[in-house]
């Protein structure tokens, strides 16, 4: 009868404990109203108790992507201590299917303060959570390409911690033993140069096709060559179904060539070639040329070959050496979650990031980025100095992956792998990415 | 007093399943019931109201996505294909293995070790040998199977998906299949072969009918299991090259999680436990007829 009556309470206790995992969404929402009410006339004397206000205890939660940057994002957490002591900031990163993560904690109301998004088509879909910072310092002080970048409907509705840049990479040593004195600035001066590198037995490319982005990285030149004054405009035309490939020749037929280019030069099996392959073989100078990648691979090739001399540069898209330009801009982006509750907080943080003269150094030093904000100082690295380089006398191109969304993206990669598989015709190609841009473009 | 005790029974019972009933209860059937919900409404996954729209997702999805019916078709094609032969090797080794043999056992741990590491490490091994492990044999021996791009040719990555799925599981039905091979008496046997049976007449006559139960669990199994395929599609091909090896899990779960067309997503999955449902009633209600009582 005792074990009975012991297992009876077991039993009660377990079912409990599920009943209790029920409960604190309702407390929780119970306490949310005692802080507002709590706050509610702190805010009216607010003038005279500010100082004293911002001394409470006050937590701030970031759930963030991007783990390659988690030593610098805690080195300026760290920081911040120092500076205001009574923050405690609880940081949560993640990389793997980080968006459905995020979709997961809106959805059970426990927005974070801080949360990451991709830049672009993302910063309209989460607009309704973020916190308009267009009168803010940190906005004042980012870049114009990396405003632009945050801004939808002339709000700017997040900030990196970043800027990127896109172009080529290649092997200096590799492009001059092979006597190419100057990177290729026309697809005819590309080919002559991919001669020359196979006489010395280089394989000129590597080019990752196994990875859907790779595509959306080297198309984004060609296109801007279409329309370089209104690249958005141009992607609006062509989600409108308005628009033809066929009515711009960069797209139409010189990107066709670039990707037979690619992979008559390139890897044995071009549609398996991942991106740690892609950094491998060009690393150990098997290949002298990368596509579709970025300033993110640097450190990685240095790994494997400290003494790696890397040169950087746009893609030739035309016959004209003026088509050729890097591009430049913020694909990522933090965003402030507007109904936090230590929503003056979380602003400072940012604003003393952006302005301050630690901020500053920290982009370029602790995190070795390239720095969103004007007037910092670039990362001593190979490829953002070549940007710098760059930037200096030619104008860096649009960054047209932010105008569609990445399902779009990704299917047009798709259909690019079933042209390089020969299961599509160029013309079957072109057709199907007229017809599902409409579709997966935009947010439906 | 015997009602009493029948009453206490009821409440005995009861506190010992209501826990479990209300946590699967949270956990399946609420999501379930949700889910019918969400696919009759347009909804991205974050905006905050759900638009409701009535059918219109089903409709577009046999009108207008070939995506899902392209999915359909691969995973019907890899359905047939790996229930097939998953069965008749694990069958062939099962009878293999419960001959006398000295390594029997640790044959047998053998083939059943894959089984037990999870399925995207599964994949990523297997993406490696085929990549840069081949590569590397390529250069050795100069052999043109390992010239061939596996997982990169839109023909080749099928069969490559289906090699390493069946690699992967093959253990398990042949554990199975070597425990209702034990359990068959061994007098049966004797008698058949005293009646004059020979070795092969004996195992189609005698012994595979006497299988039943176990082929009908391992069919089972393997169906479902089969049409639920994804992680490893996930670690080999991520569903490349070209769109190629999509199953139909990884087309949902790129419409409801990449595409953010939650409520297509959700009208997707439930059109795939339809034909679940469906499928599995009618194999199981057809092997089981056919079992033999021993």
């Amino acid at each position: 009868m005792k074990k009975r009556l012991l297992s009876l309470m077991m039993c009660l206790v377990l079912a409990g404990g599920v009943m209790s995992g029920c409960s604190p969404k309702t407390t929780g929402a119970d306490a949310a109203d005692t802080v507002k009410e709590a706050e509610a006339p702190k805010a009216a004397d607010a003038e005279q108790t500010e100082t004293a206000a911002s001394d409470e205890p006050v937590t701030i939660t970031i759930f963030q992507n991007m783990p390659e940057y988690t030593d610098a994002i805690n080195a300026y957490i760290e920081e911040y201590k120092k500076v205001k002591p009574n923050v405690t900031i609880n940081l949560e990163i993640t990389q793997s299917d980080y968006p459905t993560m995020l979709k997961a904690k809106i959805n059970s109301g426990e927005i974070p303060d801080v949360f990451a998004t991709t830049a672009g088509g993302e910063i309209e879909a989460y607009a309704e959570y973020s916190y308009d910072l267009s009168n803010e310092p940190l906005a004042a002080a980012m870049t114009d390409a990396v405003k632009v970048n945050m801004s939808y409907d002339g709000k700017v509705y997040g900030f990196p911690i970043k800027s990127n840049t896109f172009g080529m990479i290649y092997n200096k040593e590799l492009f001059e033993k092979a006597g190419i004195t100057a990177p290729p600035k026309t697809l005819s001066e590309l080919e002559a140069a991919c001669e020359k590198l196979v006489a010395i037995g280089v394989k000129p490319f590597t080019t990752g096709y196994k990875e859907w982005w790779v595509q959306k990285h080297v198309f984004q030149h060609f296109f801007d060559a279409a329309q370089p004054d209104d690249v958005g405009g141009l992607v609006k035309e062509f989600i409108a179904g308005k628009a033809k490939f066929a009515d711009y020749p960069t797209i139409n037929d010189n990107f066709f060539k670039f990707v037979d280019l690619a992979v008559k030069y390139g890897d044995d099996k071009p549609l398996e070639t991942d991106l740690s392959a892609e950094i491998a073989a060009f690393a150990t100078g098997k290949a002298a040329m990368i596509c579709g990648q970025g300033p993110w691979v640097e450190a990685d090739i240095l790994k494997i070959n400290p003494s790696a001399q890397i040169g950087f540069t746009g893609y030739p898209v035309s016959e004209n050496p003026a088509d050729c330009v890097i591009i430049a801009g913020a694909d990522q982006a933090l965003r402030i979650n507007k109904d936090s509750k230590v929503l003056k907080e979380v602003v400072e943080l940012y604003n003393w990031l952006y302005t301050s003269d630690y901020g500053k150094k920290w982009f370029s030093e602790v995190a070795q980025v390239i720095p969103p904000i004007k007037d910092a100082p670039i990362p001593n690295l190979q490829i953002p100095t070549a940007m710098q380089e760059i930037l200096k006398t030619e104008k860096a191109g649009d960054l047209y992956i932010n105008y569609s969304l990445d399902s779009f993206h990704q299917k047009f990669g798709e259909i690019i792998q079933s042209y390089i598989a020969k299961a599509y015709t160029k013309e079957q190609a072109i057709k199907e990415i007229e017809a599902v841009w409409p579709q997966l473009g935009v947010a439906q | 007093m015997q009602l009493g005790q029948k009453n206490k029974m009821k409440l005995e019972n009861l506190s010992f399943v209501g826990p479990c009933l209300i946590l699967v209860g949270i956990m399946v059937y609420l999501p379930f019931v949700m889910s019918m919900y969400y696919s009759m409404t347009k909804w991205n996954g974050i905006a905050k109201e759900p638009i409701f729209i009535g059918f219109q997702n089903f409709i577009n999805l046999f009108t207008g996505d070939q995506n899902f019916v392209r999915s359909i078709l691969f995973t019907a094609k890899y359905s047939i294909l790996f229930i097939v032969v998953v069965n008749i090797i694990s069958l062939l080794l099962a009878v293999a293995l419960v001959k006398k043999l000295k390594t029997a056992n640790i044959l047998r741990a053998i083939f059943f070790i894959p089984y037990i590491m999870s399925m995207i490490i599964v994949g990523f091994i297997w993406r490696f040998i085929f990549s840069q492990g081949f590569a590397s044999l390529q250069a050795m021996t100069d052999w043109g199977i390992f010239k061939l791009s596996w997982l990169g040719d839109t023909k080749l990555a099928f069969y490559s998906i289906i090699i390493v799925s069946i690699w992967q599981a093959v253990g398990f039905y042949m554990v199975i299949y070597i425990a209702g091979l034990q359990a068959i008496p061994d007098d049966v046997l004797e008698a058949a072969t005293v009646d004059g049976a020979g070795g092969s007449y004996r195992f189609f006559h005698v012994v595979l009918p006497l299988l039943g139960p176990s082929i009908t669990t391992c069919i089972f199994m393997s169906l479902t299991n089969s049409i639920k395929v994804f992680d490893i599609i996930l670690a080999l091909t991520g569903g490349g090259p070209g769109g190629t090896t999509y199953s139909v899990t990884l087309d949902i779960y790129r419409e409801a999680f990449q595409n953010n067309n939650y409520g297509l997503g959700a009208a997707k999955s439930l059109v795939l436990f339809v034909i679940v449902l469906a499928l599995t009633t009618f194999v199981l209600h057809i092997f089981k007829k056919k079992e033999v009582e021993m």
